[in-house]
């Protein structure tokens, strides 16, 4: 063989081969998050998670989330919404608010489930803080230690000069309540098992029952179950 | 004047029954929840490995005795116990098997979480 043919046969192999990588890498990006949207990175437990959808469209939802029947109560299908104050959100709000509030440290995703649901899997990024440390009075002392990490501060009397103003509304005392000042109150994405699970329903009241202000406080209706059926990726925590 | 009585013995008789049906009906959600939860397909849970003495074993399990314990009676402590790190967690544990009272717990366990 002379040299030239050779060039010809290394330059077609190596465009053969480049298509095959062009191709390989459109189809695995078939399945995006939303237009333009392939993937998107959260920390969760201090290490960064890619989120994506799985990119097989022979796969079918498997097991417990799968079921369509679960007895009712308590397995209820819920309301589109908790409070008419607190927004219900799907997926492309909460993509948008990984993106934005998690990374920057404004927000908060919560995982109001049990810990023995949370061990089973949950949705990269959230934390777990179950519903029953916002309804039940026993824990009232690590609910306000939860709300202190949600950036409320423990409010003193009000000064009288403090009073006057607000009294005649020359102050915004919008995010204020006896107890707690809100203000720099992080922004909540409240979730459980999805539409048939009163588990985050349960945290909002509580956290409104608290003072939380709801317009800071989102309810992801969708959960665990439309999470995966999405084919979403999920992680097993490691605490 | 009777008819004042009664109504305040009637008033008085409310909260006596309507507190406890409000609590069952959060503890009978939650034990239907976590009934629920075995129902969910197995993955792979950690288990960490035991090895060494048998006093060092029974150390482990009392420790998970104790973990236990807080998860199903004292939920909130249990995520804060959770979230504490290795050392702290032990330090916890010490003082529950040196008799410490289990408010004191709780509150140490607050302190611990939010250093």
């Amino acid at each position: 063989m002379t040299a030239k043919p050779k060039r010809y046969f290394a330059a077609v192999l190596f465009i053969i081969a480049a298509a095959t990588l062009f191709l390989a890498s459109a189809a695995t990006a078939d399945v995006l998050l939303y237009d333009g949207k392939p993937y998107l990175h959260v920390i969760h437990e201090g290490r960064s998670i890619k989120i994506q959808r799985i990119q097989d469209p022979g796969y079918e939802l498997k097991g417990y989330f799968a079921k369509t029947a679960r007895k009712c109560p308590p397995f209820c299908i819920q309301p589109i919404t908790v409070d008419p104050a607190v927004r219900t959100i799907g997926e492309i709000e909460l993509f948008h608010f990984m993106e934005n509030d998690l990374r920057e440290g404004r927000g908060v995703l919560i995982d109001a489930r049990t810990p023995s649901w949370h061990r089973k899997g949950t949705i990269p990024g959230s934390v777990n803080y179950p519903f029953t440390l916002f309804t039940q009075d026993e824990n009232a002392g690590e609910r306000d230690a939860i709300l202190r990490e949600f950036g409320a501060k423990p409010r003193q009397q009000p000064g009288l000069l403090e009073k006057t103003m607000q009294e005649l509304g020359l102050s915004d005392k919008r995010y204020l309540t006896d107890r707690w000042d809100f203000t720099e109150a992080k922004t909540l994405v409240v979730w459980c098992n999805g539409p048939a699970c009163g588990q985050s329903p349960r945290a909002i009241e509580g956290l409104i029952s608290a003072g939380y202000p709801a317009d800071k406080i989102f309810y992801y209706r969708g959960g665990m179950q439309m999470w995966q059926l999405w084919g979403l990726t999920t992680v097993i925590p490691e605490s | 004047m009777s008819k004042y009585i009664f109504l305040k013995l009637f008033l008085s008789v409310i909260p006596a029954f309507a507190v406890p049906v409000v609590a069952a009906d959060d503890t009978d959600y939650l034990s239907e929840i976590t009934a629920e939860v075995d129902k969910v397909d197995a993955v792979t849970e950690y288990v960490a490995e035991q090895s060494g003495s048998s006093d060092s074993q029974a150390y482990l399990e009392n420790k998970n005795g104790f973990e236990k314990l807080l998860e199903e009676r004292y939920h909130g402590s249990y995520v804060f116990y959770k979230k504490l790190p290795e050392r702290a967690q032990l330090e916890i544990f010490d003082d529950y098997r040196q008799g410490q009272e289990m408010s004191a717990l709780r509150e140490k366990i607050i302190e611990r979480y939010m250093q």
